[in-house]
């Protein structure tokens, strides 16, 4: 493991903050962004909501502003249309308060997008997406709610002017069944990841990523949809840890390791879920991050963020093939991909050279991945592409 | 169930629970009928009432005689155990890569594997040739995927796409699978093309034959159905081995010869020449014990007989059994063979480069992988040949020797080999140049084959 010197950060969401006063910092630009999600969470709003309107309100000169809404703040819905040019609806499904919303803008002709992360707009792929996500296929209720689940966020994109997504893959799966114009934003660390990212790079430079204790990769999960993903990895795993009796490996989050484990559980180290800044300081620990992928469209879909977020702490991967790792990790550059049948091999050699006695090509290679990073989702980079996306350039 | 219609009663007054309605049951009731209807109703109060667990829902299109008629939302059954039991599929827009998928009971490729290479090599290559994914499905065990890797690592072959693996056991947990309408499912045996074919159109199949099935199912559905599907001519068949080919050919499947393509191995896989070995020599006998005991019997009497005779001399030869179906025997003069099998890629090289003579009998004398990799290590290999007439001395070729099926015959063959292992005029062990090295050049005419679309089937 890497030793860790950064304390625990103390940890509340930036997000919560009164309706009076997101309606101010709305209010306050000469160009007005509204986002809309159902409610806060960590994942989707954070990507898509909170972190774009980060980027839009530190322009200098009050340019731009933006803010957040959610359901329960729809009884303003004609305070918050009065107050932007442009409303953004997150990954949201048709419900009459929120079509009363869309309607007041799309009444005053200002742009109505639609923004989403995954491919859960076409009900074509449903029954992909309910095995992909290893769902009780015999109850009537699964198929109900993920049908009515895609079926209500695709009315809500079909009365949106366009949309707005995560990568050039999904964007085309959305332009093939909406034809409607599509903007590519990514996702992207914020401010405060990269503040605390930025102490935990600087302590493993210092130490010349010097590690102590037992070498740990480690797989993050901050949904409990990645079951099925991580079972990919799982073999190889056990191959590892029986061929390496000082491996170890730390799970954070929704997970939970199969059968094939089951005997190494005293070197599985459980880590609950935990808030995005000090998730941070987990990945830091490990030396290799896991990033198993179901190859099938959704994982096509899915962005980088596990990639880069672990790149900006100094932590390789090992990563499935999927479209958008391929377009971020050089194998053997900036971290490795790993086919089905190569996981074994790929992460035995890395952990080789990790415990080869020096640290230099994982330094090396960390760095060329964290560069990367911070040039290409680093939310200070975002701002000509976010504004590309909401028609404003 | 997550819900149920009924109010929860002591199982001693089910009986009764018709007229223990709480209100909100009643509500329930008239609003699972609006949905569902008074059928779906009904059958879903039976089943409360027999205490059966079922999820909630309407009854599912089944035919009356199925197992799950009238049982509202039931697993599907799994009444067939067979390995031929269908396959679940269901059909997915493809937006990606294409997907080739290959489908076998086992595909264990610890060593001696001679039909798993062979399929995963094709395999690879086509979805190499067609730009596609490779999945690979099993049903009796599931595949260790570093053994793919190692494979192919071995036969300098690289999968360029990405590799699945899925374990669909015929009994367990009920799966089902995606499927492309362009993808190609490659079926390694006569069950695993029926359990696809139950829900995959003929012309996305293609049934890769390595042996001929047929003798070896036992008499019956299964022999039945084998000979069926080899029969059938809306199929693609790739036939691995020229000489298979002739043979099913000349034994009821006439279609086969034009209608089917077929290849040759290759063998990429050649260990080091080594120099000369301190110790006895390695005789290794290999047979396809689990299809064919008459087989076994008949090495094993061969093998007694030359260690009566003084053929094979305990102090000068090692006996080695290659296979996980060979048994443990204890043969004259008290020899004991190793046992040898479950080889990583790294030991069956090892295995390669130490072995100087082999017998191997199989079922039509159609080799598998095994002894040809012996021959293509410099091994002098004797072969059972069915065709040979009783008597005729063995035909000596390309370190193979093809006997006649018998005892004497196979031991002729055994003490010529002998002769030439310990020759010290005979050059340096060598594999034949014949034998071709690269599964690329040998697979080319088949993949280009596969990558074009199937014909459109003929009427059966």
């Amino acid at each position: 493991m890497f030793p860790i010197d950064v304390a625990h950060q103390p940890y509340t969401d930036p997000w919560q903050m009164p309706l009076g006063d997101r309606l101010t910092q709305l209010a306050r630009g000469g160009r007005r962004v509204a986002y809309y999600y159902e409610e806060t969470n960590t994942s989707t709003f954070r990507y898509r909501a909170y972190n774009m309107a980060q980027v839009l309100n530190a322009e200098p000169g009050g340019r731009y502003s933006a803010s957040w809404f959610f359901r329960a703040d729809l009884g303003h819905a004609r305070q918050i249309a009065a107050n932007a040019d442009v409303l953004v609806v997150c990954r949201s499904g048709y419900e009459h308060r929120l079509h009363e919303l869309m309607n007041l803008f799309a009444l005053q002709g200002k742009p109505v997008l639609f923004d989403v992360d995954d491919l859960v707009v076409d009900t074509r792929y449903a029954h992909l997406l309910v095995s992909a996500l290893g769902q009780d296929k015999d109850s009537p209720q699964v198929w109900d709610h993920w049908f009515g689940l895609i079926a209500r966020f695709r009315a809500t994109l079909d009365r949106c002017d366009g949309a707005i997504t995560t990568n050039a893959f999904l964007a085309e799966r959305i332009a093939e069944c909406t034809g409607k114009p599509v903007a590519v934003v990514p996702n992207f660390m914020n401010r405060e990841q990269l503040v605390v990212s930025q102490a935990l790079w600087g302590h493993k430079l210092r130490t010349g990523f010097a590690t102590t204790g037992r070498p740990t990769v480690g797989y993050f999960s901050g949904t409990p949809s990645h079951q099925l993903d991580f079972a990919i990895v799982q073999p190889a795993l056990a191959q590892l840890m029986e061929r390496r009796p000082e491996l170890q490996l730390m799970l954070v989050g929704f997970i939970e390791p199969g059968p094939a484990l089951s005997r190494f559980e005293n070197r599985i180290v459980r880590q609950p879920f935990v808030d995005w800044v000090n998730l941070q300081r987990l990945i830091a620990s490990v030396e290799v991050n896991l990033m198993p992928l179901q190859t099938s469209v959704f994982a096509d879909c899915k962005s980088a963020l596990k990639y880069f977020e672990a790149a900006a702490v100094g932590t390789l991967s090992v990563a499935s093939p999927s479209v958008n790792h391929l377009d971020c990790i050089v194998d053997g550059d900036n971290g490795h991909l790993a086919r089905g049948h190569e996981w074994a091999r790929k992460l035995g050699g890395l952990l080789d050279a990790i415990g080869g006695g020096t640290t230099e090509p994982y330094r090396r290679m960390a760095e060329r991945a964290r560069a990367q990073a911070l040039e290409r989702f680093a939310w200070t980079t975002q701002l000509p592409t976010l504004l590309r996306a909401l028609q404003w350039t | 169930m997550p819900w149920r219609l009924l109010p929860r009663v002591p199982p001693d007054s089910r009986r009764h629970a018709l007229f223990q309605f709480a209100p909100h049951s009643l509500v329930r009731l008239q609003s699972f009928r609006r949905r569902y209807g008074w059928r779906a109703t009904l059958a879903r109060i039976a089943q409360e009432l027999r205490g059966r667990t079922v999820p909630p829902g309407p009854t599912p299109a089944a035919a009356p005689d199925h197992p799950a008629a009238g049982s509202p939302w039931a697993p599907i059954a799994r009444g067939d155990t067979t390995a031929s039991a269908p396959l679940r599929f269901y059909l997915t827009p493809r937006r990606n890569r294409q997907r080739v998928t290959l489908i076998g009971e086992r595909l264990d490729l610890r060593h001696p594997s001679d039909a798993a290479t062979t399929a995963l090599i094709l395999a690879t290559l086509t979805a190499n040739r067609l730009g596609a994914d490779l999945r690979v499905v099993t049903r009796l065990q599931a595949m260790q995927p570093d053994q793919l890797d190692e494979l192919l690592q071995l036969h300098r072959v690289a999968l360029q796409g990405e590799a699945v693996f899925q374990f669909v056991p015929i009994q367990g947990p009920d799966t089902e699978l995606d499927r492309f309408d362009d993808e190609l499912f490659l079926v390694t045996s006569w069950s695993s093309a029926a359990a696809t074919l139950a829900m995959v159109p003929p012309g996305q199949v293609v049934y890769l034959v390595q042996a001929d099935e047929r003798p070896l199912q036992p008499a019956g559905e299964a022999r039945a159905q084998c000979e069926a599907l080899l029969h059938r001519q809306d199929l693609r068949f790739v036939v691995h081995t020229r000489r298979l080919k002739d043979h099913l050919a000349d034994h009821g499947l006439p279609h086969l010869q034009h209608g089917a393509m077929s290849f040759e191995p290759a063998f990429p896989v050649r260990p080091q020449a080594q120099g000369p070995r301190a110790g006895r020599r390695r005789f290794v006998f290999h047979a396809a014990a689990a299809a064919d005991r008459d087989l076994l019997r008949l090495g094993l009497a061969t093998i007694e007989k030359a260690l009566t005779l003084g053929v094979l001399q305990p102090a000068r030869w090692e006996l080695l059994f290659l296979g996980r179906d060979m048994p443990e025997v204890v043969l004259a003069n008290g020899q004991r063979p190793r046992h040898v099998h479950d080889l990583d890629g790294a030991a069956y090289l090892q295995l390669l480069a130490q072995a100087d003579l082999g017998l191997s009998l199989h079922p039509g004398g159609l080799p598998g992988r095994t002894p040809l990799d012996l021959a293509a290590s410099g091994a002098i290999v004797v072969l059972n040949d069915p065709a040979a007439a009783p008597g005729k001395p063995g035909q000596a070729m390309h370190n193979l020797i093809h006997c006649a099926t018998d005892v004497d015959a196979l031991l002729d063959g055994l003490r010529t080999a002998v002769g030439l292992v310990e020759d010290d005029r005979r050059p340096s062990r060598q594999g034949p140049p014949a034998l071709a090295h690269d599964w690329a050049h040998t697979l080319h005419d088949t993949l280009e084959h596969l990558a074009r679309p199937a014909r459109p089937a003929p009427a059966r």
